[in-house]
């Protein structure tokens, strides 16, 4: 931001690009959606605690996605849940971020390779932030969260590259819809 | 979608129906409800489960046995090394493994770390519920003392697959039996100021008491277990009826209150923490300095053709697994018996002819963690 | 009543292992013998056919029992006990859900883990981890000497004298 500085002007103008200030609003007040799946979401839960205290960067959860701009996928998303993750997702108003906390949001983690698991939840929704571990500790949300605070300042709002929506969930269904019937 | 499975009455236009999950900060997971009102009353409930199913008994047919503790710590994510216990106990009664006398000891002192910091969590997440955010400010700062205990010897916070068969994985740290004095120092202080924010507070009586009764009858034949089942009035415990570990050699009493409603359900939780104060205070001072934390275990755990069912009491009830043999190196079938999954088919019970309000409250009361739910 | 079963010890509880038309029976005697507390219903796939694992506690004594039955794939019922026990409903549903036991009169035999649209009972031995079919996976042939023959040592008649000392016991 500069100051087109000439001493006949009020002290108390900045001059900046719209960029800037939409992206500081934006990046200083996001909301996460209180979707909290399985362990990980007990960090989640300590993240926002009084001794790591994500609070601080005017982060608070908010319990419905319309209000929401973070989706943070906390725990293993399985086949039964992923319609509803997208459904929420969906749901959510734009600009939106996800952030995948955990092995299991990675990839599937130690239940990778399992009936019911979704193998990352990036099939499902398009992740901006990976967080590994098996849970990753409350420090490592905190540095996701910051991360993303970095990307979300990096946005420009003339041009966006239309978000790359993975392909539709219904693939994702019981194994058996790809052609490898169960015989029963 | 055929899920739905609680259709409209015909005819019935004063019946609203709800659906209450699986996303709702309320529901301490992911539980679905769908619920029929009336006015406020909630005239039908219909719980779904399942959005959290991991595939944990399939997976465990493939791994081996020391790989197994590592799944059966996801369960109930929130009391830790609790789950890996039945399966240890399972496997070391079918090898006959002897377990030394310290290893029980410590394994004692971790389980009861970890009831306090499962109800350390209820008590905030209950209390978030009912619409007071300060005491989860405070359980979490408590919890995070306890977590650094743990993490001091196990190396992981959460998740620290520290049991094994035959004792505990490494010794403890130097460190441990004061840390964990002076954390029951601290830990009796807050309990009175714990008492003050959800026992003694208007709020909570006015939301729970007389609220969501459970008869003793009605929770023996559901199967429930754990502080549920006592607050009905059943003193039924395992660390009491099938003593294992170090259980024998402490002493303490197993809290019971006869009223069966969500504020006795409180009740109980709270005076469970102070039970585990004190065995933890007497473990502190039994516990040998130093000695062998692991008993002789086969390098390749391969337990004989059969079964074994064993039990511990966990922060949620009996928490029990069925091991399963053929005498290969991995598990022919594990089954788990979920103490929260038994409790939570109380639901339709508990919910209908209460208010909608009030289902919050007696949910929070049963204390459900979905990881062993659905598994 | 003739309840065709074997009696076993292990560990710390009774094991009865009884033919699948008798389970109803032996059931409600040990209903009547005051075991009130159900522990759970576990269904395995025995390579065989499918069993039935239902554990009981009786909260007076503590006392233990586990009763097992088997029953074919082709047709694997087997009845329910939720009007005995009404906390076994979910065990129930989960056992048709994982291996598609159907139990006999259970009020709601729903999918209670996975969606209802799915076509899989995924813990059977035939699928892999993934619940994909095992290439070449076979049934076992039923065990001849069946589960719930009374072993031959002890004559085959002390068996109703076991049951009626059992009973006897428990009053
Ligand atoms: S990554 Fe680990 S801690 Fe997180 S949800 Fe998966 S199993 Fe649980």
């Amino acid at each position: 931001m500069g100051l087109l500085g000439s001493d006949e002007r009020p002290r108390d103008i900045i001059l900046g690009t719209l960029d800037d200030l939409i992206n500081m609003a934006r990046s200083r007040s996001m909301w996460p959606l209180t979707f909290g799946i399985a362990c990980c979401a007990i960090e989640m839960m300590a993240t926002w605690d009084p001794k790591i205290d994500a609070d601080r960067f005017g982060m608070f959860f908010r319990n419905t996605p319309r209000q929401a701009d973070v989706m943070i996928v906390s725990g293993t998303v399985n086949k039964k849940l992923a319609k509803r993750l997208r459904r929420l997702y969906d749901q959510m108003a734009e600009p939106k971020w996800v952030i995948s906390m955990g092995a299991c949001a990675n990839q599937g983690g130690p239940f990778r390779q399992g009936y019911s698991v979704v193998e990352g939840v990036d099939k499902i929704v398009p992740v901006d932030v990976y967080i590994p571990g098996c849970p990753p500790r409350p420090e490592a949300l905190l540095q996701a969260l910051l991360l993303l605070r970095d990307k979300i300042a990096d946005r420009e709002l003339r041009y966006q590259k239309p978000r790359e929506i993975p392909a539709d969930y219904d693939v994702l269904a019981e194994p058996g819809k790809d052609g490898r019937l169960p015989v029963l | 979608m055929s899920t739905m499975s609680l259709e409209p009455v015909r005819g019935r236009t004063d019946e609203m129906i709800v659906n209450m999950g699986p996303q709702h900060p309320a529901t301490h997971g992911v539980l679905r409800v769908v619920l029929g009102l009336e006015g406020e009353r909630i005239t039908r409930a219909v719980p779904h489960i399942g959005y959290l199913h991991r595939n944990h008994e399939k997976i465990e047919e493939a791994r081996s046995y020391p790989q197994v503790i590592a799944y059966t710590d996801r369960m109930d994510y929130v009391s830790g090394t609790q789950n890996e216990l039945p399966f240890v106990l399972a496997v070391e009664d079918m090898l006959g493994i002897e377990v030394p006398d310290r290893a029980k000891k410590i394994r004692t002192m971790f389980f009861e770390l970890y009831r306090l910091a499962s109800h350390l969590v209820w008590m905030g997440t209950a209390m978030l519920d009912l619409g007071a955010i300060s005491p989860f400010l405070y359980t979490f700062w408590d919890r995070e003392i306890i977590l650094g205990i743990v993490e001091k010897t196990a190396g992981a916070r959460m998740l620290p697959n520290y049991y094994t068969f035959g004792g505990v994985r490494r010794d403890v740290h130097p460190d441990f039996f004061k840390d964990t004095a002076d954390f029951l120092d601290h830990m009796e202080r807050r309990m009175v100021d714990y008492e003050h924010l959800v026992l003694e507070s208007p709020v909570v009586h006015a939301r729970t008491i007389g609220v969501g009764v459970l008869s003793k009858e009605r929770a023996i034949a559901r199967g429930v277990s754990g502080p549920v089942l006592r607050a009905s009035g059943v003193a039924y415990d395992v660390r009491k009826a099938f003593p294992y570990d170090a259980y024998p050699d402490v002493e303490f009493e197993i809290p019971t209150s006869p009223d069966g409603d969500t504020y006795a359900r409180f009740w109980v939780r709270f005076q469970e923490m102070y039970q585990s104060i004190r065995i933890l205070r007497q473990l502190v001072e039994l516990t040998p300095k130093t000695g062998p934390h692991k008993g002789k275990a086969p390098a390749r755990i391969k337990p004989p053709a059969g079964e074994r069912y064993r039990a511990v009491e966990n922060s949620r009830g009996e928490l029990g697994v069925l091991v399963v043999s053929d005498g290969t190196d991995k598990p022919y079938r594990v089954k788990h018996r979920g103490a929260a999954f038994s409790n939570l088919q109380i639901v339709p019970d508990l919910f209908v002819g209460a208010k909608f309000s009030d289902s919050i409250a007696i949910l929070s009361s049963l204390d459900p963690v979905f990881g062993e739910i659905d598994r | 009543m003739e309840v065709r079963m074997k009696q076993e010890r292990l560990f710390d509880e009774d094991v009865y292992t009884v033919h699948p038309e008798d389970y109803r029976a032996l059931c409600e005697r040990l209903a009547a013998e005051g075991y009130d507390f159900p522990r759970a219903i576990s269904g395995l796939d025995m390579g065989y056919g499918l069993r039935v694992t239902l554990q009981l506690t009786r909260m007076k004594d503590l006392a233990k029992v586990t009763v097992r039955t088997d029953v074919p794939y082709e047709d694997p019922v087997v009845p329910s006990v939720t009007d005995l026990w009404p906390g076994v409903e979910w065990y129930e549903r989960e056992a048709y859900d994982m291996l598609g036991i159907r139990f006999a009169g259970h009020p709601d035999l729903r999918r209670i883990l996975l969606e209802d649209e799915w076509a899989l009972h995924p813990l059977l031995k035939r699928y892999d981890t993934g619940g994909y079919p095992l290439p070449g996976w076979e049934p076992a042939p039923w065990p001849d000497p069946e589960p719930w023959t009374p072993p031959p040592p002890p004559e085959p008649e002390p068996e109703a004298e076991g049951e009626a000392s059992e009973g006897g016991e428990a009053s």
